[in-house]
């Protein structure tokens, strides 16, 4: 615990803990607790708890209830506890499990300090200044829900208070040493501090406690500072700022509930500062907990790998189409269905954005978006043009009905109107404005793309397009990563992915996270255009992948809400090919049908008796609906991340819990591509599961609670009502079938390269040593397991010893709402 | 005709007993027991205005049960129909059936299911009391059950801060409304010495010749009106409420505070317009408030941030403009603007979260960056200044607080030395000297007699005032609550001589209700900790002790569950029109001791509950 205070050290240190989700518009999955990832997962489950009081496992009795229910085996925990405590302390160990129980209450080491206002001041600190603050910077912030602005918003939030508080006739402060700090040149936050906390030991305690009572609008405010992008209209904002200014709201509380001359909370006080990120000594509970929460995941991981050890091989079929899918988990079930019902179609997976990296800028749009992952920074830019959609305004949603003689017409005449929408939209919904999908916010399908640079044409510092050399390296990297360099069909068809709410303010959550939160439209369809070009064809030959003459790649795109396909480009497609383009289109509906009923079973108010087709009917209109708060479940079955050839994982049923990539361990000894594969993939996959993770273990403090009374604030978050702090995190209606199990990553190579591949990246295999990320890999030279512990392979036999057949999934899909285990299907 | 009146109460009743008997995993069931009533209602509204309208024409009345009668005082059951009331029923019902087909998906799954639902009939069955209301007896009564779901829908997610202390601050709100229509009754009563009807009032001759001579009394009437009518609509100075009651499920939000609830106050004033349109003073005070509110509340809807907040001040200023209709006489506008408006603001705030695809989209192509206005500095300094007094609402907030509730908690303060026990021990002295004097003296021969009932109600209002600050008990606090209610028997009783039988309406429930809740605290103390100085949300893990004391606490309220709802009426009817700081007392009592009531049950049962095992909502939340 330092003596002094070192304001920047901990406004770093603010920023870093604070939670980091950006505006609604680039909503991206990343782990909650990233600010503890220096450290070993289970470490730093309980250093977040203690220091911040929130759930990190579920709770204790939930762990028993599942081992009650034979949801978690007795041999499973035997074997958790042989692995990590050794052979003879089972005994033990197992005694403890059952006897240790819950303590009832817990006091965390956040708000300690800042408590004192209530127990030695009688006063309600925060109830005194958190509206005003939330409401101050909300103002400030607002993207365009209020049309009359904050004034002077481009100058920076201190500077544009300053000068409301100089011209306007009423103030936003009133105390005089409020506004003397407000006018100083040079502020500091010390300056402010002695007068509230006092004693300088204190301070970095007490700013801690104060900006956690309410992480949401902070987190936002550190967000917007890091990146000043992250939304449309400029607003120049700094955690200091609020800080300052929230400093001063309590300054004048004070001044108002206690007197002008109060004593500074700090001073005269008998117990000592505490060092909130002290580590968290560990104990029989959280060991314990520990132990359930592994076995727990094993009993899952356990089938998986049963299952890649001991499944039959796949039964092979002439290849006369390809198909490459993302790798989200969404995708696993439509490829298995596609495989099922047309077995010469041939799938893969790779990151949608289909290693294009760069900016896409539609046609008369103010901005360009990335469509590529989010730490990658492009240099390049695709244009839209001849875009055919138009912008559809509705009245419902203009500031114009919220004036007074407007809304006096509006209401008179368009009133009786809405009524009548609402009712057809309940019992037949129709698409409506508030519809999110890909053409209209995204590329439209009918325009065309600029993406060849031919004279070094730049626009916003970003190149247009790209240059021939460029196009060559992404079709060849792109290839040679999914192991498809030789063998074409005649078509190969590039899916990417987003999906279709109303409604709903995580849009941008459904859509695909290889393209930064948006559908990977433009890189499907733009990697077909650059795969066809002759040019490129060429230049591939010497580099050794040949294309035939007769093969055609076709981008399309699969949304997964309404588990539809779209095709790019059809009218190229050359003649002599349509017919099959036809049949596989014909193939693919089937599959899409199966697909959106085997997905439907989770949702529950659908009959999944019925025939696939009536039930896809159901599930498209779905996500058309205005009250539909679940249009999909997204990521919530995530729990693998399966590296290797689809021979490995082609005849088991996963249950959308895989994100699946294609790689192919014999053209790559050394792990060039496996470096390229896991350091891509990692991050995301573990930032979609750990995001999921935590908010499903505490839903209130790590989640965004229920999303049915969801306010939107300022077009960039959500609150629950009117009044609150802003809601990071995922809610509720996203998480509710989700089962909180770690990612386990499954690759199939011999372990030595895997090894030296993560040794080489020290930032990838940080996600496995630590065990935030499970790591086994599948040696396909001696069929053997192998499991990372302590940073070395160690071999793992399965506890299952076989793998059930199951004999149709129509059967399996109609008898069970929750998820479903792991089986072989021939 | 008027005799199938009753059959529109009865059938959302009906929806209501059934709802409560499904069991919560069966969705489709309790879907049902809401979705039915609602379309039956919506049908048969339908065809019954249809056929009113073309054959009759003129306002139905039935007088449907007198629940007491003596020679000063009826009290009746009486319903009522005309136009005002078609259009509300078909209005009510359509969005409350739509509504419920809305939430039957929306609500999937919810652990709250039931619980809404439940809710939402209750409040559908309050709304239709209220409009079919013939007097102020029945309309109190469906005014009761619309605040009560009011607050329960607020408080839904009864494990957050916000939401239940939105919800108390709400229902503190509704409690003055209550207070309103009380005053109104009690001054009416005397106005015409009798329990007038609606219908009578249409009697221009009836009402002129009684408020010959009283016009003072008349206005105040108005005034009360006005103010009940004011805070339910949330008019000027009392819209701050309106935008904090959005914590609810969106559907409930839409329905309550975009559409139907806050309609209510204008349907008051349409009622009531046949007595108050002849006062010109209140005219001009009616049409001041709604242009005022019409004014700020626009003000405050340009800078909102948050959709719904945004929604729920445009939609208040409309409601001051319908106000201004009501008092020019422009029923007929009136009552289209008003469906009209509930009906868009509903549909705003159930697609209120696309408003994020939506403007993003016409950011992403149409973005201008705002450009900054040529202002003269005298217009800047106007423009800041307005951009402020919005931002802040005008500082509605602040004063409503400062100078309506702190008060009483700053004299609660004050009695701090007014302990359980010592209160007891004062209640038992004076108690047993009031009873005696009671039951063997003339006491109308005592000197200062005139007094006595003054020093009673402000034992009472002490009572209750202390009950409302505790901080620790709440043993302490809910037995001072039972003991005011004596308090004010005993002071009624030195005020006249009546029929004993009234006091034993009034106290029978008191006595119940107070005992049944004692027993509930005394069980749950056993097994859990709590107190009043914080949420302690017991409602999770005690749903039945929950609910049951709920019944108590609202039935120690005076809610229309029990006789003393009977009795409350009762004995306020033997309060002098001259006595008005008696009458005073008594009303900030009813006011306070509500919401005393409802702050324990609030402290105990809800909020969050604060168990480890139980992920807990932030205070901010």
């Amino acid at each position: 615990m330092s003596q002094t205070f070192d304001e920047e050290k901990v406004l770093n240190q603010l920023s870093h803990f604070l939670p980091a989700q950006a505006p609604l518009k680039d909503f991206v999955h990343h782990n909650t607790l990233h600010a503890f990832q220096k450290l070993n997962f289970f470490e730093a489950l309980r250093t977040s708890a203690t220091i911040f009081g929130n759930r990190t496992l579920l709770p204790l009795c939930d762990y028993k209830k599942r081992h009650t229910a034979g949801l978690i085996s007795d041999q499973i925990i035997e074997e958790v506890i042989r692995i990590n405590k050794g052979e003879n302390k089972i005994k033990h160990w197992k005694n403890l499990m059952f006897s240790i129980e819950e303590p009832t209450f817990f006091t965390p080491r956040i708000g300690k300090l800042r408590k004192h206002w209530q127990t030695d001041y009688n006063i309600d600190m925060d109830g005194m200044v958190r509206p005003n603050l939330i409401r101050l910077i909300n103002a400030y912030l607002d993207q365009g829900i209020a049309f009359e602005g904050f004034p002077e918003v481009e100058t920076g939030l201190i500077n544009a208070v300053v000068h409301t508080q100089e011209h306007s006739y009423a103030k936003l402060f009133s105390s005089k040493k409020a506004i003397e700090f407000l006018r100083k040149e040079d502020k500091k936050l010390s300056d402010l501090l002695y007068f509230i906390v006092g004693d300088e030991r204190y301070y970095e305690q007490y700013l801690i406690d104060q900006q956690f009572t309410h992480p949401g609008i902070s987190g936002m405010v550190s967000a917007i500072e890091k990146k000043p992008d992250a939304v449309y209209a400029k607003r120049p904002i700094t955690l200091f700022d609020l800080i300052y200014l929230e400093l001063l709201f309590e300054l004048e509380a004070l001044e108002s509930a206690v007197n002008k001359n109060f004593r500074p909370l700090a001073i005269g006080v008998k117990f000592e500062p505490e060092d909130i990120f002290a580590s968290v000594p560990t104990s029989d509970y959280w060991e314990v907990l520990e132990l359930w929460h592994r076995s727990f995941e094993l009993m899952f991981h356990d089938q998986v790998l049963a299952g890649v050890k001991y499944a039959n091989e796949p039964k092979e079929s002439p290849i006369t189409s390809q198909a490459f899918f993302c790798i989200d988990d969404r995708e696993e079930s439509i490829r298995r269905n596609i495989e099922q019902i047309y077995p010469s179609c041939q799938t893969f997976g790779t990151p949608a954005h289909f290693n294009i990296v760069a900016r896409f800028k539609p046609e008369n749009a103010k901005f360009s978006t990335q469509i590529c992952p989010g730490p990658f920074t492009p240099t390049h830019l695709i244009k839209e043009k001849d875009r055919k959609l138009k912008f559809k305004s509705d009245i419902h949603f203009q500031n114009k009905t919220h004036q007074f003689l407007t809304g006096f017409i509006v209401s008179q005449t368009v009133g009786f109107w809405s009524t009548i929408k609402l009712f057809f939209n309940i019992f037949n919904p129709t698409e409506t404005t508030g519809h999110y999908s890909a053409p209209n916010d995204h590329m439209d399908y009918g325009s065309n793309l600029i993406f060849e640079n031919l004279n070094g044409e730049m626009e916003d510092d970003l190149q247009v397009g790209f240059t021939h050399s460029e196009m060559i390296n992404i079709v060849k990297g792109e290839l040679s990563n999914t192991g498809l360099t030789k063998d074409f069909a005649k078509l190969v068809y590039f899916f990417g992915h987003g999906g279709s709410s109303t409604n709903n303010p995580y849009f941008a959550g459904y859509n695909c996270g290889a393209c930064s939160g948006r559908p990977s439209t433009v890189n499907a369809r733009l990697f077909a255009k650059i795969a066809n070009r002759n040019d490129v064809r060429k230049a591939l030959a010497q580099n050794g992948i040949e294309i035939p003459k007769t093969t055609h790649f076709v981008g399309g795109y699969h949304d997964t809400t309404q588990d539809t396909f779209v095709y790019f480009d059809e009218a190229v497609i050359p003649k002599e090919l349509f017919e099959a383009h036809q049949h596989n289109k014909n193939q693919f509906e089937v599959a899409l049908d199966m697909n959106a009923k085997e997905r439907a079973r989770q949702f529950l108010l659908i009959n999944t008796k019925r025939s696939a087709k009536k039930v896809h009917a159901k599930v498209k209109k779905r996500a058309l609906s205005l009250f539909e708060p679940r249009p999909e479940y997204n990521h919530s079955n995530n729990a693998l991340f399966i590296v290797g050839n689809r021979k490995i994982t082609k005849n088991l049923f996963l249950d959308q819990r895989a994100f699946l990539n294609s790689y192919d361990y014999k053209s790559d000894p050394d792990g060039v591509l496996l470096t390229n594969i896991l350091n891509a993939g990692t991050g995301v996959c573990g930032g979609i599961n750990l995001e999921y993770f935590f908010s499903t273990v505490d839903n209130e403090k790590l989640g965004a609670g229920s999303k049915l009374p969801q306010n939107v604030i300022g077009l960039y978050g959500v609150a629950n009502g009117v009044k609150g702090d802003l809601r990071p995190g995922l809610p509720w209606q996203m998480i509710d079938v989700h089962d909180p199990v770690r990612i386990l990553t499954i690759v199939e190579q011999k372990p030595e390269v895997v090894l030296a591949v993560l040794k080489a990246n020290p930032a990838t295999f940080d996600w496995y040593d630590k065990d935030w990320m499970k790591l086994t890999v599948y040696n396909p030279f001696d069929k053997e397991l192998y499991i990372l512990m302590e940073g070395k392979f160690i071999p793992y036999s399965p506890v299952k010893k076989s793998i059930e057949t199951i004999g149709s999934i129509e059967d399996l899909i109609e008898s069970s709402h929750s998820n479903l285990p792991v089986y072989q299907l021939n | 005709m008027e005799i199938l009146l009753p059959i529109f109460l009865v059938v959302p009743l009906l929806g209501f007993f059934i709802s409560l008997l499904i069991p919560q995993r069966k969705e489709f069931g309790i879907f049902l027991s809401m979705a039915i009533p609602a379309g039956v209602q919506t049908v048969f509204a339908i065809g019954f205005t249809a056929y009113w309208a073309t054959s009759v024409g003129s306002p139905l009345n039935i007088k449907e049960i007198t629940l007491y009668s003596s020679e000063h005082y009826k009290f009746f059951i009486d319903l009522f129909f005309d136009e005002v009331t078609a259009t509300y029923l078909i209005m009510s019902s359509a969005l409350t059936f739509m509504i419920a087909a809305f939430s039957r998906g929306y609500m999937h799954k919810d652990n709250g299911f039931k619980r809404y639902f439940n809710t939402m009939i209750l409040y559908f069955f309050g709304v239709q009391v209220i409009i079919f209301s013939g007097n102020f007896e029945t309309l109190f009564i469906g005014w009761e059950f619309l605040g009560l779901s009011s607050f329960l829908l607020i408080a839904y997610y009864r494990d957050r801060y916000l939401p239940v202390r939105n919800g108390f601050k709400v229902f503190s709100m509704y409690r003055l409304a209550d207070i309103g229509i009380l005053l109104a009754m009690w001054m009416m009563h005397h106005l015409f010495h009798e329990n007038v009807t609606f219908l009578q009032l249409r009697d221009q001759e009836f009402v002129l010749s009684n408020i010959a001579g009283n016009e003072f009394l008349a206005v105040l009437i108005s005034f009360a009106i006005i103010l009940a009518a004011s805070v339910k609509s949330a008019q000027f100075p009392f819209s701050s409420w309106l935008p904090r009651a959005m914590e609810g499920p969106t559907p409930s939000s839409s329905i309550f505070y975009g559409s139907i609830a806050v309609h209510i106050g204008i349907y008051l004033m349409l009622r009531t317009y046949p007595f108050w349109h002849n006062l010109m003073f209140v005219k001009v005070n009616v049409i001041l408030l709604g242009l005022f509110t019409g004014f700020v509340s626009s003000a405050i809807a340009k800078v909102q941030f948050s959709i719904k907040g945004q929604i729920a001040y445009s939609s208040l200023a409309q409601i001051g403009i319908m106000m201004v209709e009501v008092a020019l006489g422009f029923e007929t506008l009136a009552l289209i603007h008003l469906a009209g408006n509930a009906f868009f603001r509903s549909y705003q705030l159930l697609i209120s979260p696309s408003i994020v695809t939506y403007m993003l989209r016409d950011q992403f192509f149409n973005f201008l960056a705002s450009k900054k206005a040529d202002f003269k500095p005298w217009q800047l300094k106007l423009y800041n200044t307005m951009y402020v007094l919005a931002l802040k609402e005008f500082y509605m907030d602040n004063y409503m607080y400062k100078y309506l509730w702190f008060p009483f908690k700053r004299w609660g303060g004050k009695l701090a030395g007014l302990n359980t026990k010592s209160a007891i021990g004062i209640f038992a002295v004076v108690g047993s000297g009031a009873l005696y004097i009671l039951a063997f003296y003339d006491y109308d021969q005592l000197n200062f007699i005139e007094y006595i009932p003054d020093v009673f109600g402000v034992f009472a209002l002490a009572f209750v005032l202390r009950a409302f600050t505790i901080r620790k008990h709440p043993f302490g606090a809910w037995v001072l609550l039972i003991l005011n209610h004596f308090l004010i028997a005993f002071s009624v009783s030195f005020n006249e001589h009546f029929n004993y039988i009234e006091t034993i309406y009034y106290l029978s429930g008191v006595v119940e209700a107070g005992l049944a809740g004692l027993v509930i605290l005394y069980l749950l103390a056993k097994t859990e900790k709590f107190n009043l100085d914080d949420y302690y949300g017991h409602a999770i893990e005690h749903k039945v002790k929950a609910f049951l004391f709920l019944l108590s606490a609202i039935a120690l309220g005076g809610f229309p569950i029990t006789t003393t709802f009977l009795g409350e009426d009762l004995l306020f009817s033997h309060v002098h029109i001259e006595q008005p700081f008696f009458m005073v007392l008594l009303s900030i009592n009813y006011v306070v001791a509500g919401i005393a009531i409802m702050r324990i049950y609030a402290r105990v049962f809800m909020g969050p509950n604060h168990k480890w095992y139980r992920p807990e909502a932030r205070r901010s939340a």
